[in-house]
This record gives structure tokens, C-alpha cells and sequence, in this order.
């Protein structure tokens, strides 16, 4: 964009037109900020992209087209969008015929409004700007000895900036993603703002619904709780407050406050309360063992319920008769049912220890099927009671 | 080394190539199957193996015999088909024959309109020829389809919902039936009636009342074809076979691709058939919630509006045999908000795609390894079978040689006639009983005179013998049939489907390349078995950690396996939604690649841009000057290389890098101030149970994505934590650290955290929880000349201890205490916060009760002192046999000076009965005293809704 162009090389014509139209182009875009057809003109591009602060608010640049030396009377506004923060400076500079760098050692008579004032403080004190999306519009207006007169055309350069980057909360507890427990839960934080005790703090928890993620359900979501008046860095969720439920996500976060301005804010975590309940309990879908296949060559581990297969080809129905026995103990288990009814084909057994006759945790037991022809069928398995395992 | 399959089927291969000379043709392997039905076409599906390429030209005759007669199904010719080295397989489309000799059209018409190989008894030749007619070789092929019509075939489909009706949706508390039902004659009847009257009006099927071994069954008949038995059954019965035959992946021991090897079928073939027939089948599920809200007020701190509704739905279904979700949220409390929750979101379900095709998959392996075990048997059973018939040759020749006095051998040697044998019976060939009796010329003249005299008889008896050698010809034909089509099953699908067993990060398109023999052809040429991600609508998209981070997206996403990379962009309005509650967008545009792990290195490049909108400057306190905005409407953009990988033996790395490029600035320009850098190392040690894990994390300041949620500009994050387990994890404990640096404002903070905790985890014994997390804050000493000091050091305690016990009347008791400190000293300002809380629960599988007594103490800088509040929150849940569930639960809470809170609530679940729809109702009342607004308040609060669960398998 900025190399030079010889235009003593360019020999054909269609590159010649394509040249006069690039440069054409380019003036155009310097217009944006550089109009010609004022007396007096404010270019901001020097500071087009950077965070305002005292030192270079007044970096930009005008162009006295009257043809001798004015003194005008520059206006600056910042203004914040819908937070209602704002800043108004009004400030007098002598402006030679031509090109004029402006800077804070060449105003005078430099008077400051701001909105609040903490906003004086932070940009001043801590030459930040407050979080959000600000315009930045500087007017000029010629200033004669008694009164002010409007210039012939006067037209507001403005630029546009958002600042995303002030500071951040750290969440101490609880831990994002975390299980817990207590009904009313301490939400804990820590900030390093040098002014901490001169902090307020927001304190959302908002409910995750499902098919939100963290970031979205915070911003979104009514919160159920809401309180924009903490000063210490940790809170208890009232009992005066909404009742959190039971296996409901929630996202909870913090923004801090510096007299009224927000500063900052933390990245948002989840939890959950929890209760324990029986339906939390393994052991979900167990296989099926072929009773008839192993025959006693394998061991399997049941938890909860041992899960048989028993096929019968050589007859249209038999029955089997079960025993369950304690191998560490040496005795038997007496079972709720005993005898088993078996039809042509594949059968498949259920035996629920864990609802009907409860053994040992890590015990060694037996499962023996004896059909009506004597013929004897054993499985030994390793009991585990879902309880005990996690 | 060698896995047991992997011997399997190199013995199975070179019996194959040994044993069958008959399929060779030149030196072509062959293996047929009977045709199936695709997209309005029938295709002769022919594997192969072959030791060279070529051009040859196949004849294919396809005959169904019955005890006496045949009648030939088609008889085709192909002039060019094209033969590749290797392993392959073809599929003929029969309508693009260049010579037809005969066709059945009402055979093919059944074929095509109901995807099934008529039952029956076939016989498939095939020969092949070179280019000039040559003839190489000719093979035969044998079809035993039974005739009982499956429940998962598309007839049986149909006859099912004929049977069922049309509102077949299946009850989800659904109990399946045990065995089969009586039914009575009438009912029966009945059934039979209308499902032959519905037969033949809807299909055109005519239909046959028959009884088989007690049981009714419908015969039924398409243009005189027979398509099968239908078995008629009672309604709910029928339901619940439906539902079995419905959810058949998920059961092991009921797989799909039923039959026997003797079949004559391979794997393949039925699989294929099946996949074919499921992917026109509509399934769908989903689930829909809708809530109201209503209530007199709210707690002062709750931003919730009084009266609200809410809807939020789930959908998942096939639309062009494409699986797609519709998900979506809908509340009334948008209404006035800018940053609105409500979203509706259409994305192609590629985890539901690859779950159907696992499960099939799956169903394929498995199925695989039975029968491979039953080849054993039924080659056993062939074997025998073969060892009868010949000794029912031998017999013949035997009884022959006892009843004419010769040998027995000349019936094959003059091929049963009776002139041939009667001129060469000489006194070599006769036999006699007697050995000791030397045969003399009346013993010839006898013996010709004898078969003079049964010479018709004679033939017969010959008969008799090439019948039964034609039958041992076919079971010796068919058990070498059968092994080659395990054969070509095993190369084909099995071995490819193996290899991917261990992978996984196995893609959807390598899943369907594995597949290609067992799905239809159209699915794995299709567009769509590369398609990683379609998604429309409002998206929360998380692509890493500095571009697209959660957000949500408004546009769209796009993704596709290109084979060593999976490349996917989104384009769309990323909305950034400030913390005052603005909401900001900008035009985002994000471009992927993510190529292919290699040895288990996952490396993927993301270019992210983004620009404002002019939304963002049309704020009614701007001017909004139009030519004043050079740099803030210019786009950002965003280049990130994210990597994970195994860099060692039990040591993992994660990493991210980017750099955000504005305005004129060069892409090579990258600056530390302008990236962000992460990266995350996990080290497990095996022997002692424990895992180390290391953060590092730099967001430099001045690296811009005003787009995304949260931002860290200016901080560098280190974190350290071990985590181990002791005593077969009995006790873990683990501690953490976390030390942060953050350049904001004019001065750089540090903080530091420590995490330690040690908990025992057991539901046998007492189980303890203790946690300590000590924290600081402190500054950078050159900033404490500007502004004072404010260190900041405190500590968050927890320590919670359970026990829970079980009775034998399946009553499970937890008792559970806790205590929560929160302390911190800023200055000279101490503090500390605590909590303490005691529960007992009690659960039965239809009673649950819970009962919490807890005290807190939080101090009050506004009202200058410590707020101590005890509270009492009990709740009762019993589940009625009618599925209804009640429960009512009340809260009390008291400070030092009045009643806090007062509070009841009572709620109903009522699933209705046969129905997947639950109603729910709660009424909530609150008596509070509202300490910050000095004043009591009552507040009834009620909730109305109801869950509706979709589930629907046609």
C-alpha cells in the first residue's frame, strides 16, 4: 500500500487507469478521516486502535485549510454504549496554516467532564478505560476573542473502540464441574485489584438448560440469584434466596465493581447438588453366560445378578433344578426359586441376588443346573454387591 | 502372533483353492449369492478372486427346483466383465444383460417390490468364458431359503404394522411378554381374516389360511410367487416380537442376519439385505418438555419473571435417510431481553450414523464368529450325509449283484442298460454266494436271461444310483460352497471391520469402507459417508480455546473427511454478550483442518476471522459518523495450531498456539504481546496410581478476539497437580497449585492457590472428605510505590465425612455431615464465613426421604456484624403403583432475630399409563422475611408441565 509507484515505467494504458483508479482509491480511504472540503480537519488515525488514556487522547492530527494561524476550541467526547459512562473534555489549540500534530502539551485551557467519579479516577489514576464499546468524536470550532463561531461546516470525527481486557476474577470454590452436596452452597472468589476493599461484587447463578454450554447460559439466562451488593469475596447462597435444586446444572460467576464501574468479571463455573440414590447403582447390562458352553471352565464376576443361557435341543421342555453354594463357606444359599422350567430353544435366566438372596461382597459362590436326566450344569462367579463397588 | 481367525482363514483359503477345481475358471475364484433388490434394480452380487486382470464374459442361470421339476428364474449373459487382481467383488445389474435366454418377471417384480429372494430351493450356474466364447469353467450354486417370513424383512415389516396398526408405537414401559400366548380359534380367525383382507387390498398379496404344527399361519402369494409363512399372533404379542425384532442389535443372542450356512447365503449378502431394508425404515426419538410457571412473586435476589413459559424439544430422525437432530429452546423470559436463550439448532447426526453402523457392525462380527463354528458342524453334517447316500449306492449295487448273480459295478459301467450288461456277462463277472462255487456257462446263461427278463427294473435301479449321485455331488458342492462364501465374508468385511477394532479415532467414512460388502451401495458412494458435520441454526460452537470458544454461532458448519484430513469452515454472526448485557456481533468465518493421527499425533491448523457489524456502533448515544471508522470495522483474524499427542511412553502434551493479525499488519509478524499459548502435560505413574498434570497458559495483552466469551489478555497461568490413589483406591489424595500473573491496569497482580485434598472412597466404610485451599494475593513491589499495597490471603476449607448402610429390606441410609470455612484478611480487616449442614437419607425403590438441619454464619459489613441463620429443609418422594409420584417437602430457616424463610412444597409425577408422558405439578410457598428490603413477603409459586418421551420404530 505504501510503495512508491513510478510512474515513469507504466506504459500501457489499462495499467495506467488500473494505477489512477488504486490511488483514487486509496485517497478515498484517507477521506474517511481526512475530509477537504472543511477549513479545518481532524484526522484520527494516529490513534485509531488504541485504548484511550491520558496521554494519548490528544494524539491525532489537523489540517488548517483558512490560510493563517486560528485558535479553534476542540470538543472530545468518549461515550459508552447504553452503560450511560461517558467523558467530555473541552480544550483550546492554536492551529499554525497547514499540517498541526496535536498532543497533550499543545492544549490549553483543558476542562474535563466525566459521568462519574470513579470514571476520573480509572482513567486517570489507572489510565484505563472502562470495559465496553466507546466513540471517540472530536469537534473543532474557531474561537474569537467574545463568543464562539461554528465553522462552515462542522462535521464530528469519531473512532470506535472496545476495551475486553481489564481484569480478571479467579473462582476458588466450588470447582467448576463440581458435585457437591450442600444446599446452600459458599461461592468463594479472590480478585487482584489493588483497591480490593473498594470493590463491590454481581453474583449471578443462573441454571444451565439443556443444550447450553457455561458462556451462554450466564449471559442469557434470568438469574436465579442476583446479588449486585456483595463487598467480601465469598457469599453464601441465602436462605432468603431461590431454593437451588437438586440435579439441576447451575453456572454461577462474578463481575466486580469499581464505584459503580464494571471492571471485570470471571469465567463462569458449574455445579450441581447431589443426592446418592439407588438408581446411581451398577451394574446396567451384565452378559449372558452359556451355562452349557462353560460348564464350569469359567469363572465370571457377578454384580448384582448373575445372567445365564441355557439352550435346550435335544427335547421340547425339561425343567432345572438350581443351587447356589457359598464355596468359602461350604454351604448353601437357599434360593427363592429353585426350580426352573426350560423350553425348546434358548432360555435365558436372571438370578437377582442383590433383590432376592443377598451374599457375600468378593464371596466365591457356585451356580450348579441339574436337568431332569441327572446331567449336572456349574458356573462359579465372584459376587459383587453394587453397594460396595463404584 | 497369527490371531486364531487369521489361521482360520488362510486354512479356509487354501482348501477353497485346493478342493475346488470346479469354480476356477482360468484361475478365478467364484463365489455367488442369490440377487438383491436396490434403489428399483436387482444386482447379482459376485465375488471373486482372481491371480491376474482380465475381460471375460459370465452366464448366469438361475433355476428353482422342486422334488420333480425346475423352472429356470433367469438366464442371462454378460459379454464384458471386467476382472481386477485380487480379492474383489461385482454386483451385475440384471436389467443391463447383454443377452437374455429366459426371465421370470413376476419372480423379479416380488424381488424388487417386496427386497426379498422368494422361498425356496435354487440353483445357480454360472460360466464363464473368455472373450472370443471360449468356455474356462462352470460352476454351480445352491439357495435353500426358508420359508417362514422374518419379522425385520421388508413383508415382514409390512404384514407386522398390518397386524399391530397403525398406531404401533410402542409404550415405553412396555413389558416384554414371555413365550407365546394363547390365542383363542375365533381370535384367530379373526386376525387371519383381516390381515388377508388388508394383504390384499394395500398390497396385493393374496393369502392362504394355513396350520402348521398347531399354529396359524398365512401363506402368502404375488403373482402366484410365494412369499412365505406369516405367523398369526395376538396383538400384544405381536407388539412385543416387534419391539424384540425392533431393538435386535442391542440383544446378542437374537441377531439379525438369521439362518443357517446351509442356506447356501453368505453373511454378507443377508447383512447387506438387512441394511438395505432398515435404511428405508423411519426411526424416530426424541423427547419434548414444556413448562409454565406462574407465581405471585419473586425472592428479592431472583431475576426470574413471575409468570413464564418455557418449551425445549429434541428430535432425532432420518429425512432423505440422512439421521438429523432439531433441537430447541424456547421461553417467554426473552421477551425484552437483548441477549436471548431461546436458539433452535438442525445438525446432522453423524453420532447416531455411526452408532447404527457400529451396531450393525457389531451384529456382523458377532454373527461372524457363530458361524463360523457352525461351518464345522454343518460340514460334519454334509460329510455324513454324503457317507449314507453312498452306502445307499452301495446297497443298490449290492442287491443288484445278490438278485442277478453279477457285478454290481456293471450297472455304472453300461449306464443301466440292460442289452449292455446282458452282453458282457462272461463267468469273471459273475458272483456267487458260495465262494467255494466256480462260476460255468449256465450260470451266464442264467444271468443274461434274468436281466432279459428286467430290463426295465434294471434301468430303474440305475436310476436310482445317478439320483442319489447327483444328491452327493450337491451336499459335497454345498459344503465347499459354504466355505468359500465364509471365505469371501472373512476377506471381504470381517478382516477389514477387525482391523479397525482397536482404533479409537475411527472416522464414519474408514467405518463405511470397511463395510462396503454389507451396506447398500448407494450409502457407501454417496457424498454423505464423508460427512463429518452439517449444523444449521443458533450453535454453540467450541472449536479451541482462542477462536471460536463457545459462543454462539449463527450460521453454519460444515465438515468432510477428505481421507488424510478432515477439513470443516463455519461461517455465520458470532454474538458476544458483554457482562453489562449487550450483545455485540460480528461476521466470523472459521476455516479447519484436522489431519489424520499419526501414531496417535493429533496436529490441526484453524484460521478464525472475525469483523464487527455495524450493529455494534448503532447505538443511539453514538453519532454514528460513517466515515470515522477505519481500523474498528476491519477484520481480525485469528491463526491457531492446536496439537495432542502421546510425546512419551504414559506422557501426554496438549497444546495451543495462536496469533491474532490485524489490520496491515504482515502475517509473518507474529509477536509474543499478540499470541496466546498453551499447553498441558499429563504424566501418569503406573506403578503408584497417580497422575501429574502441568499447565502453562500465556494470553499475551495485546492478542485481540473481542468475539470470544471471557477473555484473559495479559495473563500467564501456571498450574501443577497430582492426583494419586492408594490402598486399591481406597484413599486418593491430590494437591494442586495455581499461580497466575496478570498485567491489568497500570500494575501486574499476582495470586496464588494451593488445592490439597485427601478423600476416602468407599460405600462399604465411612467415607471422609477433607479439602484446604489456601490462597494469596500479592503485587509487584515497584507497583506498591503508586498505589498501596492490599495483599490479600485466605483459605476455603471443606470437610465432609458419609456413611452409608443398607438394611435387608433394600433400604439404603446415608448420613452425611459437612463444614464449610471460608476466611480471608485484606488489611486489617479479618473474616471468615462458615457453614455447617447434617443430612440423612433414606432410599427404597419407591420411597425416598431426605432431611437437612444446617447453620451458617456470614458476616455483615453492612449491618456490622455476624449473621447466624439455622435452617431445616426436609423433603418425602414415594412412587404409587398407578405411576404417580408424590412428594412434599418443607424449609425452614431462623436468624438470631426472626423467621428467615418458611416454606412448603408439594409436587405430582404422573406417568401415564401406556403412554411415554409424564405430567409433573409443583406448588411452592414462601414466607420470607426480606432482610435487605425490611419487609415480609409471601410467595406462591406453582409449575405445570409435561415431558413427552418420542420413540418410534416403525
Amino acid at each position: 500500500m505504501n510503495k512508491p509507484i513510478n510512474i515513469a515505467v507504466i506504459k500501457s494504458g489499462w495499467l495506467r487507469v488500473s494505477v489512477l483508479c488504486t490511488i483514487l482509491v486509496l485517497l478515498m480511504d484517507t477521506g474517511k478521516c481526512f475530509s477537504q472540503s472543511q477549513s479545518v480537519v481532524t484526522n484520527l488515525s494516529a490513534i485509531d486502535g488504541l485504548e484511550l488514556n491520558p496521554d494519548n487522547i490528544f494524539n491525532y492530527q489537523m489540517i488548517n485549510n483558512t490560510g493563517s494561524t486560528k485558535d479553534v476550541t476542540v470538543k472530545g467526547s468518549v461515550i459508552y454504549r447504553s452503560s450511560g459512562i461517558s467523558a467530555r473534555y473541552s480544550c483550546q489549540v492554536t492551529l499554525q496554516n497547514g499540517f498541526n500534530q496535536i498532543s497533550k502539551e499543545k492544549v490549553h485551557n483543558l476542562s474535563w467532564e466525566f459521568s462519574s467519579q470513579a470514571f476520573r479516577e480509572l482513567f486517570f489514576t489507572y489510565r484505563k478505560m472502562p470495559q465496553g464499546t466507546y466513540e471517540y468524536c472530536v469537534n473543532v470550532s474557531l474561537t474569537t476573542p467574545h463568543t464562539e463561531s461554528v465553522m462552515d461546516d462542522p462535521q464530528a470525527e469519531c473512532i470506535y473502540q472496545t476495551v475486553n481486557d481489564l481484569f480478571l476474577i479467579n473462582l476458588v470454590d466450588p470447582e467448576d464441574d463440581a458435585k457437591i452436596y450442600e444446599h446452600n452452597p459458599d461461592l468463594s472468589w479472590i480478585v487482584n485489584f489493588p483497591f480490593a476493599n473498594e470493590l463491590t461484587y454481581r453474583v449471578r447463578v443462573a441454571e444451565l438448560k439443556a443444550g447450553q454450554n457455561k458462556e451462554n447460559a450466564i449471559v442469557r439466562n434470568n438469574p436465579v440469584y442476583q446479588d449486585d451488593r456483595v463487598t467480601m469475596t465469598n457469599i453464601i447462597y441465602p436462605v432468603t434466596a431461590k431454593p437451588l435444586k437438586v440435579f439441576q446444572p447451575y453456572v454461577w460467576t462474578v463481575d466486580a465493581f469499581y464505584k459503580g464501574i464494571l471492571l471485570g468479571g470471571a469465567e463462569p463455573w458449574q455445579f450441581t447438588i447431589i443426592e446418592d440414590s439407588l438408581e446411581n447403582r451398577p451394574p446396567g447390562k451384565q452378559p449372558y453366560v452359556d451355562i452349557r458352553v462353560t460348564n464350569g471352565s469359567t469363572q465370571v464376576i457377578a454384580i448384582g445378578s448373575l445372567n445365564v443361557k441355557y439352550t435346550l435341543r435335544e427335547q421340547s421342555d425339561d425343567s432345572l433344578t438350581v443351587k447356589v453354594r457359598y464355596l468359602t463357606g461350604a454351604k448353601d444359599i437357599d434360593m427363592k426359586e429353585q426350580k426352573l422350567k426350560v423350553n425348546y430353544g434358548d432360555n435365558f435366566y436372571v438370578f437377582d441376588f442383590y433383590k432376592n438372596n443377598p451374599l457375600k461382597h468378593n464371596g466365591y459362590y457356585l451356580l450348579t443346573l441339574t436337568n431332569q436326566a441327572g446331567k449336572i450344569y456349574r458356573l462359579p462367579f465372584k459376587y459383587l454387591n453394587p453397594d460396595f463397588i463404584k | 502372533m497369527f490371531k486364531p481367525d487369521m489361521i482360520y482363514t488362510l486354512v479356509l483359503l487354501l482348501f477353497c483353492i485346493n478342493s475346488n477345481g470346479q469354480t476356477k475358471g482360468g484361475d478365478i475364484l467364484l463365489s455367488v449369492d442369490p440377487p438383491y433388490a436396490e434403489d428399483n434394480a436387482i444386482y447379482q452380487p459376485v465375488n471373486y478372486s482372481a491371480k491376474e486382470k482380465t475381460g471375460i464374459r459370465v452366464r448366469l442361470s438361475c433355476y428353482q427346483y422342486g422334488d420333480d421339476d425346475s423352472s429356470c428364474i433367469y438366464d442371462l449373459e454378460y459379454n464384458d466383465v471386467h476382472i481386477r487382481h485380487g480379492i474383489h467383488s461385482i454386483n451385475l445389474n440384471l436389467d443391463r444383460n447383454d443377452k437374455l435366454w429366459a426371465i421370470n418377471y413376476p419372480f423379479i417384480d416380488v424381488v424388487k417390490k417386496f427386497r426379498i429372494f422368494p422361498p425356496g430351493n435354487y440353483a445357480m450356474y454360472v460360466t464363464i468364458s473368455d472373450k472370443e466364447g471360449l468356455k474356462l469353467s462352470s460352476s454351480e450354486f445352491y439357495y435353500n431359503i426358508d420359508s417362514t417370513i422374518s419379522g425385520r424383512s421388508s413383508i415382514g415389516r409390512k404384514l407386522n404394522k398390518l397386524l399391530i396398526g397403525r398406531n404401533n408405537r410402542l409404550p415405553v414401559n412396555l413389558k416384554i411378554t414371555q413365550g407365546v400366548s394363547q390365542q383363542s380359534p375365533k381370535q384367530a380367525a379373526f386376525n387371519t381374516e383381516r390381515l388377508s383382507r388388508k394383504l390384499s387390498r394395500t398390497e396385493g398379496v393374496s393369502s392362504v389360511n394355513v396350520t402348521r404344527d398347531g399354529e396359524q399361519y398365512l401363506a402368502n402369494y404375488y403373482k402366484g410367487i410365494f412369499l412365505g409363512y406369516y405367523h398369526i399372533e395376538d396383538r400384544r404379542t405381536a407388539i412385543s416380537k416387534v419391539y424384540k425384532e425392533g431393538n435386535v442389535f442391542a440383544d446378542p443372542f437374537n441377531h439379525p442376519f438369521a439362518g443357517t450356512p446351509e442356506e447356501g447365503v453368505s453373511l454378507d449378502s443377508k447383512a447387506k439385505a438387512e441394511n438395505i431394508t432398515n435404511r428405508s425404515s423411519d426411526d424416530m426419538s426424541g423427547s419434548i418438555d414444556v413448562l409454565g410457571s406462574f407465581s405471585n412473586g419473586q425472592e428479592s435476589t431472583s431475576q426470574l419473571k413471575n409468570n413464564y413459559g418455557e418449551l425445549r424439544g429434541d428430535l432425532r430422525t432420518k429425512l432423505l435417510n440422512i439421521p438429523l437432530a432439531v433441537e430447541g429452546f424456547y421461553t417467554t423470559q426473552d421477551m425484552g431481553r437483548k441477549a436471548k436463550a431461546s436458539y433452535l439448532r438442525l445438525k446432522y447426526d453423524l453420532d447416531k450414523a455411526k452408532d447404527d453402523l457400529t451396531q450393525s457392525t457389531n451384529a456382523y462380527q458377532s454373527r461372524f464368529n457363530q458361524v463360523s463354528g457352525e461351518i464345522k458342524n454343518s460340514d460334519q453334517l454334509y460329510a455324513r450325509l454324503v457317507n449314507q447316500l453312498r452306502n445307499e449306492q452301495f446297497s443298490i449295487r449290492k442287491k443288484f449283484a445278490e438278485e442277478y448273480g453279477v457285478d454290481g459295478n456293471l450297472l455304472d459301467s453300461y449306464k443301466g442298460k440292460a442289452e449292455g450288461i446282458e452282453s458282457s456277462v462272461n463267468k469273471t463277472s459273475i458272483v456267487s454266494k458260495d465262494i467255494s462255487h466256480v462260476p460255468n456257462d449256465s450260470d451266464v446263461v442264467a444271468a443274461k436271461n434274468k436281466i432279459s427278463r428286467n430290463k426295465e427294473k434294471i434301468t430303474k435301479e440305475y436310476e436310482r444310483i445317478t439320483a442319489l449321485q447327483r444328491k452327493i455331488e450337491k451336499y459335497e458342492r454345498l459344503a465347499t460352497q459354504i466355505k468359500q462364501l465364509h471365505y469371501f465374508d472373512s476377506v471381504n468385511t470381517y478382516s477389514k471391520l477387525q482391523e479397525l477394532k482397536d482404533n479409537p479415532n475411527v472416522s464414519y467414512k474408514q467405518l463405511v469402507a470397511a463395510s462396503g460388502h454389507i451396506l447398500p451401495t448407494s450409502k457407501v458412494k454417496s457424498f454423505m459417508s464423508g460427512l463429518t458435520k452439517l449444523e444449521l441454526g443458533m450453535l454453540n460452537k467450541y472449536e479451541s480455546k482462542y477462536t471460536l470458544a463457545g459462543q454462539n454461532l449463527k450460521g453454519g458448519a460444515l465438515g468432510y473427511d477428505i481421507g488424510f484430513a478432515e477439513v470443516g469452515i463455519a461461517l455465520g454472526k458470532t454474538e458476544y454478550i458483554s457482562r453489562t448485557g449487550d450483545v455485540d456481533r460480528y461476521n466470523s468465518y472459521l476455516a479447519r483442518v484436522d489431519f489424520k493421527p499419526i501414531k496417535k499425533q493429533h496436529l490441526g491448523i484453524i484460521y478464525y476471522g472475525y469483523s464487527p457489524t455495524h450493529q455494534i456502533i448503532e447505538s443511539d448515544n453514538f453519532i454514528k459518523a460513517d466515515v470515522g471508522v477505519p481500523s474498528f470495522m476491519k477484520p481480525v483474524h485469528v491463526v491457531s495450531v492446536v496439537y495432542s499427542g502421546n510425546i512419551a511412553k504414559q506422557l501426554s502434551l496438549e497444546t495451543e498456539a495462536a496469533t491474532s493479525i490485524k489490520n496491515s499488519q504482515k502475517v509473518t509478524d507474529i509477536q509474543y504481546a499478540k499470541s496466546s499459548l498453551r499447553a498441558g502435560l499429563v504424566y501418569s505413574l503406573p506403578v503408584i496410581h497417580s497422575t501429574v498434570k502441568a499447565e502453562w497458559e500465556h494470553m499475551g495483552k495485546e492478542f485481540e478476539n473481542n468475539s470470544m466469551p471471557y477473555t484473559g489478555a495479559g495473563t500467564d497461568r501456571y498450574t501443577l497437580s497430582t492426583q494419586g490413589s492408594f490402598l486399591k483406591s481406597f484413599l486418593i489424595a491430590g494437591v494442586q497449585f495455581n499461580y497466575l500473573k496478570q498485567e491489568s491496569l497500570v500494575t501486574t497482580g499476582y495470586n496464588v492457590r494451593w488445592g490439597i485434598d485427601i478423600r476416602t472412597n468407599s460405600k462399604q466404610y465411612p467415607t471422609v472428605y477433607l479439602s484446604y485451599k489456601p490462597f494469596s494475593t500479592f503485587r509487584r513491589y515497584d507497583d506498591t510505590l503508586a498505589i498501596p499495597q492490599r495483599p490479600i490471603t485466605g483459605a476455603v476449607s471443606i470437610v465432609r465425612g458419609s456413611y452409608q448402610w443398607k438394611r435387608q429390606n433394600n433400604m439404603m441410609h446415608r448420613l452425611m455431615v459437612t463444614y464449610n470455612q471460608n476466611s480471608s484478611d485484606m488489611d486489617t480487616i479479618a473474616y471468615k464465613a462458615q457453614t455447617a449442614q447434617a443430612s440423612y437419607y433414606l432410599f427404597s425403590r419407591d420411597l425416598s426421604i431426605s432431611a437437612t438441619l444446617g447453620w451458617m454464619r456470614q458476616p455483615s459489613l453492612i449491618m456490622g456484624q455476624s449473621q447466624a441463620t439455622y435452617f431445616l429443609t426436609s423433603n418425602v418422594s414415594k412412587s404409587l403403583n398407578t405411576g404417580v409420584r408424590v412428594n412434599a417437602g418443607v424449609d425452614f430457616a431462623i436468624g438470631r432475630e426472626h423467621i428467615q424463610r418458611l416454606g412448603g412444597l408439594a409436587g405430582i409425577d404422573w406417568r401415564l399409563k401406556n403412554k411415554p408422558i409424564v405430567l409433573h405439578t409443583q406448588v411452592r410457598y414462601s414466607y420470607l422475611y426480606q432482610v435487605n428490603i425490611e419487609g415480609m413477603g409471601n410467595i406462591l409459586a406453582m409449575q405445570l408441565g409435561f415431558s413427552w418421551l418420542i420413540k418410534d420404530h416403525q
